[in-house]
C-alpha cells in the first residue's frame, strides 16, 4: 500500500495537465518516478559534482517510450533544486550542434529560450540571470566606492580571453548602461544578443557595438562562456539538456554528420579531461544513435572508444561510472506501479481518496491490451494519458463506476517515429514526440 | 466360344468315365492289366485304366502299401534301370487313396517304358502326372532320373513332383498306421530336405515341400530339425520353422535369439527389404545380428499370444485331397504385427548405414579398398580394417594424451589415397570421417554433420569419440545447436580475437545445449574449428531459414550475450550482428534496441527454451519482459511489482531529500554560492538575504501585487534590478519554505505564504 505523500497542489494540476495532454511534466517528476533508483543517483553525483567545479557527459540512451524524456526533465527539476542554471532543447532538422545555414544557432537560441533557474523553471530566465549578476556588481561597486561598469568589466575579465568572450563581457556591460540610462532598447538588444538571435553582425554592431555573433560555429564556445558567466551570477553551475539526439542520426549527409559528432566529442573531451569547470551535458537518444555503426556515434571512431562502456551487467551489477546510462523499457509491472502512483497523486497523496481499487488498474491495462497489443507498456505514453483522463471522468463524475468507463477511454497506438535519414534540404519533420515538445 | 468347347469337352468326359468304369473295376482286382496299357494314349486310354468305384478302405490301402513300398536304401531294378536309394511304390496294385486311380507314384514294372529317353530336362507330361498315365518315353526318364541319384539341377519338375506323392503317402498315410512307416519318417525327411536343396528353386516345389516337412516336423517333433531356413529364399509366409522355433522361445519365456530373429526378418512375407538388404545381404545380415544384439541383448522377449501355431499341407499328389492340419500348442509369434513392425524398423535402419556402401558397390563392385571399408558402419569396418591403420595413427600421435587437438589437414590427407591429391570430393571426406570414426576418432569439419569439406579448411580439429564411433544423426535441435555456435564464432571473431569471456560464454552454450556426451564432445569440437577458421556465413542461409521464427530470436540473444560476454559491444561486432540479423531474417535496426536490452537489468535471467522437437533445452537470456500474457490476461509478476516498490520507495526518499527538505544542508551549502549578495555588517538580514534585499522584501510586503514599473522603481531605491531581486529572494525563500516568494512577471505577486514563512 501506498504512503501518504506530501503534495502541492500546484504540482498536482501539472503532473495531471501534463500527463493528461500527453506531454512530461515539468514539475512534480520526483512525484511519480518508478524505480531506476541507481540512474538517478548516478545523475545527483553528476550535479553535485557540477556544482562543485567539475564537468560531466551523459548520454541517457533508451528506446522510445522508455522514459528518456521524463528522465532529463527529472535531473534537469533536481539541478534546477540544487541551485544550477539549466538549459535545454530537442535538436530537430533545424537545430543542430553544427551546421553552416543557421540551424546550429537556432539550436543555441531555443536552449537560452529554456534556460530555467529555481525561480524560472519554465525558462526565460536570461534577463533575470544578468540582473542577478548586475546586482551583486552593483552592491559591491557601491561597497567598494567603484564605478559598477568598471566592476562588471574586471569581473568578467576572465571571461575576454575565451572565444567569443570579449564581446560577450561588452554585451552584458551594454545591459548595465542600459539600465542606468533607463535604455529598454539596448537592454532587450542585449538579451536578443545573448540569446543567440541576432542573425547579422552588422545588426548587432549597430545596436551594441560589438562585432561577432552568436553564430554556427561558436554554439559550444559560447554554453561555456555561459557556464562561467552563470558562477559569476551567484548560481552553482549550468546543466545542459539535449534531448532527440537521434536526429543527428538522421542527418543524410555523412560530412554534416561528422561534423556534429565532432561537437560531441569536443563536448565528450572536454568533459571527460576536464577542461571546463561547472558545466554538465545530459543528452537523449536512442539506441541506434549511440551504436549504429553506419550513422550512429559508434560511426565516429573517436567517440566510439571513449564510449566504451562496461555494457553487460554482470551479476546484476552495472557501472555507472561511463558516459552512457541505459534505461530500460518500461515492463507491465513498472507500468502498474507507476498507475499506483499517479492514483495517489491525483488523489493529492492521500492513500483514503484514490478513486479505484488495485484491481481497476490490472482491468486497465488489460483494455490497454486489447486496444493497442501486447507491447502497450513499452510505448505507455498514451496508456497514461488515458488513466489520467479516467481519474479525471471519474472525479467530475462521482457517482460512476470505474467498470462501465473503462470501455469508454480510448487509447491510440503510439508508435516509434522512423529513423530514415532526414536530407539536407527536406522540410522539418513535425515532431511527433509531444511529450518533448514544449515552447515558452 | 472356348468356354462352350470345354462343357462339351466335359460332357464327352464323364460319359466315357462312367461308361467305362465297371470294365476299369474289374481289371483291377483281376490283376490284368499289362497288354491294354502298353498302348494306352489320350485320356480316353487312362481314364479307362483308373477310376475304382470307391476308395479302399484303410487296411486295404495299408496292404498294398507295405506291399509296394520300397524301403529307403534298397535298390530296385525298373526296366533295365538299377535305381538306389529305394523310397518308391514299386508294383501292380497301389490303388490312390481316393479310390478313383492307381496311385500316381506306383512305379508298375509291367508297364512299357520307352527304350531311350528323350531326357529327364523335358517337360512332357500334365500338371497332374502319374506313373501309369505318362507315355511310355516320360516314363524312361523319369526311370533315368531316380536312377541318376535324385538331384540332377536339370530335371523337370514333374519327374521331382513323381517321386514327392510317394513320399508324401509313405510319410502322411502309412507312416502314423504303421511302425515300418514311422521308421522311414527321418530318412524320409533327409530326402525333402535334399530335393528342396536340389530343387528348391522351383517356388511350387518349394512350398509343398515345406509345407510336407512343416507337417512331418510338427507330428514327429523329434525328428525336426530346427535350423533357420535360407535366408535368401521369398516365401509367402513365414515357414513353419521359423513359426515353431519363435514360438518355442516364447512359450519357453526366452528371449528370441538373433538368427532367428533374423530369420523372422527375412521370411516374414510383410517385411520388405531394400536394395542394400539385398545387394550386400552378408554385411546386412551381420551388421543385423549386431544391431539386434545391442538393442536387446540376447534377444526379444515376448509375450505369449492366443493364436497358436497351425500346420496345414495340402498333398501334391492327386492321391488324397484333403488336407492335413496339425494344431500345436505352441504361439505363432510371427502374426503379431508389434514385434515385426520392430524388425522392420530395425533393418531399415541397418539398411540406412549400409546405404553409402551399398551405393558405392552397386557403382563400382569394390568390397574390399580403403575407400569401399570407409563407407562401412563402424563395427564392420573394425572388423575388416584390422587395427593398424596409417590415417588413424597419425591421428592417434597428433592427439596424444588430449581429448582434442587441433591438426593441419594436409598432415591428415596424407594418409588418404585421394584421386586429386590435396582435395577431396564430399564422399571422400566423409569417407575420412567415417574412417577416423573407426578408429574411435572424431573430425571436425564432417561432411555427415553438416560441415563444410574438410580439405576447404586448413585446419581441422580432431576429438575422442566416446561412443565407439557411432553418433546420431544430426536432429534439428543439433544443427539449430552448430548454426548457433557458427553465428557466434562469427561474432566472436569479429573484433578480431576471441577474448576468454565470449569463448567462455560460447562453450557454457555448448554445455547447456548438447543432450548427449558424444554431442558435447562434437559441438565443441566444431566451436573449436569454427574459433580456429572463421567460416562465411553464406553456408548458414538455408539452415536459419528452416527455423522458427522465435527460435531465430532466441539465436539473436545467445549471439547479443556472446558479443556482450567481455563487457563491451564492439562496432565490428555490431557489424556482424548487423549481417548475421539479416541473415536470420530479423529487422537489422531492432539490433540496437536488442542490444540495449540486454545491457538493462532484467535481462540477465535465464530461462529455458525448448525446440521444435521439444526434447530437450537450452537455456538463453530472456527478453526484458519479465511477466507472461496470455491472450488478453495480463499476468502481473508480484515479486516483480514489490521489488519495483522497493525501489521507487527508495527513489522517492533519494528525490524528498532533494525537493522537500527547506533546511539542513542545502541551505548550508547554498551559502557558498550565494555569499557575492550577502551583506553581514548592514544589520537586518533575513534568512541570509543582505540588507539592500531585506529591505525590498519588507518593502513588497505592503501589498500583494506589484505592477513592474512600480516594482522596478522600489528596487532601484535600493540599489537592485528586478530580475537579480525576484531570483535572489526567492532563492532564499525556496531555501526557507521550499516556495518562492515572488511570481509572476508582469504585475508581480506575492506569495504570502512564503512572506509569512521569511518575515516571521
Amino acid at each position: 500500500m501506498m504512503q501518504p505523500i506530501r503534495i502541492r497542489p500546484r504540482d498536482r494540476e501539472a503532473i495531471m495537465q501534463s500527463l493528461a495532454a500527453g506531454v512530461v511534466p515539468r514539475r512534480g517528476q520526483q512525484h511519480i518516478q518508478v524505480g531506476r533508483v541507481d540512474e538517478v543517483r548516478a545523475l545527483m553525483r553528476d550535479i553535485d559534482l557540477i556544482a562543485d567545479g567539475g564537468a560531466t557527459i551523459r548520454f541517457v540512451i533508451g528506446q522510445y517510450g522508455s522514459g528518456k524524456t521524463f528522465f532529463l526533465h527529472l535531473v534537469r527539476s533536481i539541478a534546477l533544486e540544487k541551485g544550477l542554471v539549466t538549459m535545454h532543447a530537442d535538436l530537430s532538422p533545424d537545430r543542430r550542434l553544427h551546421a553552416t545555414g543557421g540551424q546550429a544557432r537556432a539550436l543555441y537560441a531555443e536552449l537560452t529560450r529554456n534556460i530555467a533557474t529555481r525561480t524560472n523553471p519554465d525558462g526565460g530566465a536570461m534577463p533575470s540571470i544578468v540582473e542577478r549578476f548586475l546586482t551583486v556588481a552593483r552592491q559591491e561597486s557601491e561597497r567598494q566606492g567603484t564605478s559598477t561598469a568598471d566592476l562588471v568589466r574586471s569581473k568578467l575579465a576572465g571571461l575576454s580571453e575565451m572565444v567569443g568572450g570579449y564581446d560577450f563581457s561588452e554585451v552584458v556591460g551594454a545591459y548595465w548602461v542600459g539600465h542606468e540610462e533607463g535604455r529598454e532598447d539596448l537592454k532587450s538588444a542585449a538579451v536578443r544578443w545573448l540569446r543567440g538571435e541576432y542573425s547579422t553582425r552588422t545588426d548587432a554592431r549597430r545596436d551594441l557595438g560589438v562585432r561577432t555573433i552568436v553564430d554556427d560555429a561558436n554554439v559550444y564556445d559560447h554554453l561555456k562562456l555561459m557556464a562561467r558567466f552563470v558562477r559569476l551570477a551567484g548560481f552553482k553551475g549550468l546543466l545542459v539538456g539535449l534531448d532527440e539526439m537521434v536526429n543527428l542520426y538522421k542527418l543524410a549527409h555523412t560530412q554534416a554528420r561528422n561534423a556534429n559528432y565532432e561537437q560531441v566529442l569536443r563536448v565528450v573531451n572536454d568533459c571527460l579531461q576536464g577542461n571546463v569547470e561547472h558545466l554538465g551535458f545530459a543528452m537523449g537518444g536512442t539506441p541506434e544513435f549511440l551504436m549504429d555503426t553506419r550513422r550512429g556515434l559508434y560511426s565516429y571512431e573517436a567517440l566510439q572508444t571513449r564510449l566504451a562502456e562496461n555494457a553487460f551487467a554482470t551479476d546484476g551489477l552495472r557501472d555507472f561510472n561511463g558516459p552512457v546510462i541505459r534505461l530500460a523499457s518500461l515492463t507491465p509491472e513498472e507500468l502498474y506501479v507507476l498507475f499506483g502512483k499517479l492514483r495517489l497523486v491525483h488523489a493529492g497523496g492521500d492513500p483514503g481518496a484514490e478513486l479505484i481499487p488495485d484491481e481497476a488498474l490490472v482491468a486497465y491495462m488489460e483494455h490497454c491490451q486489447t486496444r493497442i497489443g501486447a507491447k502497450y507498456f513499452q510505448t505507455p505514453r498514451n496508456s497514461i494519458k488515458g488513466f489520467v483522463q479516467l481519474l479525471s471522468i471519474l472525479e467530475q463524475n462521482p457517482g460512476a463506476s470505474w467498470r462501465g468507463l473503462l470501455g469508454q477511454v480510448s487509447i491510440d497506438e503510439d508508435r516509434a517515429p522512423d529513423l530514415e535519414p532526414i536530407g539536407e534540404d527536406s522540410p522539418p519533420a513535425p515532431s511527433d514526440d509531444t511529450l518533448t515538445s514544449f515552447t515558452l | 466360344m472356348g468356354a462352350l468347347i470345354l462343357i462339351v469337352v466335359a460332357i464327352v468326359l464323364i460319359a466315357l468315365v462312367v461308361g467305362s468304369a465297371s470294365q476299369s473295376q474289374a481289371k483291377v482286382s483281376g490283376g490284368d492289366r499289362a497288354p491294354a496299357r502298353a498302348s494306352g494314349r489320350g485320356p480316353a486310354m487312362r481314364l479307362d485304366r483308373v477310376a475304382p468305384r470307391r476308395p479302399p478302405s484303410e487296411g486295404e490301402a495299408l496292404q498294398q502299401s507295405e506291399t509296394c513300398w520300397i524301403p529307403a536304401g534298397q535298390t530296385v531294378e525298373v526296366s533295365g534301370r538299377r535305381i538306389d536309394g529305394g523310397m518308391l511304390y514299386v508294383g501292380q496294385d497301389l490303388v490312390a487313396l481316393n479310390g478313383y486311380q492307381l496311385d500316381p507314384a506306383l512305379i508298375d514294372p509291367a508297364l512299357p517304358v520307352a527304350r531311350q529317353s528323350r531326357g529327364f530336362s523335358a517337360a512332357n507330361m500334365g500338371y497332374w502326372p502319374s506313373y501309369s498315365q505318362i507315355d511310355a518315353s516320360a516314363r524312361a526318364s523319369y526311370l533315368d532320373w531316380l536312377a541318376s541319384g535324385r538331384r540332377d539341377p536339370r530335371a523337370d519338375i514333374g519327374y521331382v513332383f513323381l517321386f514327392f506323392y510317394g513320399l508324401e503317402r509313405r510319410a502322411l498315410f502309412d507312416a502314423p498306421r504303421l511302425g515300418s512307416g514311422r521308421a522311414d519318417v527321418p530318412s524320409i525327411i533327409r530326402e525333402v530336405e535334399g530335393l528342396l536343396g536340389a530343387y528348391g528353386e522351383n517356388a511350387s516345389f518349394r512350398t509343398y515341400a515345406n509345407s510336407f516337412l512343416a507337417v512331418l516336423s510338427a507330428s514327429y517333433p523329434d525328428t525336426a530339425s530346427l535350423v533357420p531356413p535360407d535366408p535368401t529364399r521369398f516365401s509367402y509366409e513365414v515357414p513353419f520353422s521359423v513359426k515353431l522355433a519363435t514360438g518355442r522361445f516364447v512359450a519357453a519365456g526366452k528371449p528370441i535369439p538373433p538368427d532367428w530373429a533374423f530369420a523372422w526378418l527375412t521370411h516374414h512375407p510383410q517385411i520388405r527389404l531394400r536394395t542394400p538388404g539385398t545387394r550386400c545381404s552378408e554385411e546386412f545380415e551381420h551388421l543385423f545380428l549386431i544391431r539386434y544384439g545391442e538393442k536387446y541383448g540376447a534377444g526379444m522377449v515376448l509375450k505369449r499370444n492366443k493364436t497358436n501355431v497351425a500346420v496345414v499341407h495340402r498333398l501334391a499328389s492327386a492321391t488324397l485331397r484333403e488336407p492335413i492340419r496339425i494344431d500345436l500348442d505352441v504361439p505363432d509369434v510371427t502374426r503379431l504385427t508389434g514385434p515385426t513392425g520392430r524388425l522392420q524398423r530395425l533393418a531399415d535402419d541397418v539398411q540406412k548405414e549400409l546405404d553409402p556402401y551399398s551405393r558405392w558397390l552397386g557403382k563400382t563392385e569394390d568390397r574390399s579398398s580403403l575407400s569401399a571399408v570407409a563407407l562401412l558402419p563402424v563395427p564392420l569396418a573394425r572388423e575388416r580394417l584390422g587395427a593398424d591403420q596409417p590415417l588413424v595413427e597419425a591421428v592417434e600421435r597428433a592427439l596424444g594424451d588430449a581429448e582434442i587437438a587441433t591438426v593441419s589437414t594436409a598432415t591428415l590427407l596424407e594418409h588418404w589415397p585421394a584421386k586429386k591429391p590435396g582435395r577431396l570430393s564430399k564422399q571422400e571426406a566423409a569417407m575420412v570421417a567415417n574412417l577416423l570414426a573407426i578408429g574411435g576418432i572424431g573430425l571436425e569439419p564432417d561432411v555427415r554433420f553438416a560441415g563444410p569439406n574438410l580439405s576447404k579448411s586448413e585446419a581441422s580439429v580432431v576429438f575422442r569419440l566416446d561412443t565407439g564411433g557411432l553418433e546420431e544423426a544430426s536432429s534439428p535441435a543439433f544443427s539449430a545447436a552448430s548454426a548457433l555456435l557458427h553465428l557466434g564464432a562469427v561474432v566472436a571473431t569479429a573484433d578480431g580475437q576471441v577474448s576468454a569471456e565470449e569463448e567462455q560464454q560460447l562453450r557454457e552454450q555448448v554445455d547447456t545445449i548438447a543432450a548427449t556426451s558424444a554431442e558435447r564432445a562434437r559441438l565443441h569440437a566444431k566451436l573449436r574449428w569454427y574459433l580456429e577458421c572463421p567460416p562465411s556465413t553464406s553456408s548458414l542461409k538455408k539452415i536459419l531459414e528452416a527455423l522458427a521464427e522465435p527460435e531465430r530470436h532466441r539465436i539473436a540473444r545467445v549471439l547479443l550475450a556472446v558479443a556482450g560476454a567481455d563487457g563491451f559491444v564492439d562496432a565490428s561486432e555490431l557489424r556482424s550482428l548487423g549481417k548475421i540479423y539479416r541473415l536470420l531474417g530479423l529487422d537489422p535496426s531492432a539490433l540496437y534496441g536488442d542490444v540495449h536490452e540486454m545491457s538493462v537489468p532484467n535481462a540477465t535471467a535465464p530461462v529455458t527454451i525448448l525446440p521444435a522437437d521439444q526434447e530437450r533445452g537450452y537455456t538463453v537470456p530472456s527478453p526484458a519482459t519479465g511477466s507472461a500474457e496470455s491472450g488478453d490476461r495480463v499476468q502481473l509478476d508480484v515479486e516483480r511489482v514489490a521489488a519495483i516498490r522497493a525501489e521507487t520507495g527508495e527513489v522517492s526518499r533519494v528525490l524528498g531529500a532533494v525537493f522537500a527538505d527547506p533546511e539542513g544542508e542545502d541551505t548550508a551549502a547554498d551559502d557558498e554560492g550565494a555569499d557575492a549578495g550577502v551583506s553581514e555588517e548592514e544589520g537586518e538580514s533575513l534568512h541570509g538575504l543582505d540588507f539592500a534585499h531585506s529591505r525590498l522584501l519588507l518593502a513588497l510586503a505592503e501589498r500583494s501585487l506589484w505592477p513592474r514599473p512600480e516594482f522596478a522603481a522600489i528596487a532601484e531605491e535600493y540599489g537592485l534590478l528586478v530580475g537579480g531581486a525576484i531570483e535572489i529572494i526567492n532563492e532564499a525563500a525556496f531555501n526557507a519554505c521550499d516556495e518562492p516568494l515572488l511570481e509572476g512577471d508582469d504585475p508581480v505577486e506575492v506569495n504570502p505564504y512564503a512572506l509569512q514563512e521569511m518575515t516571521a
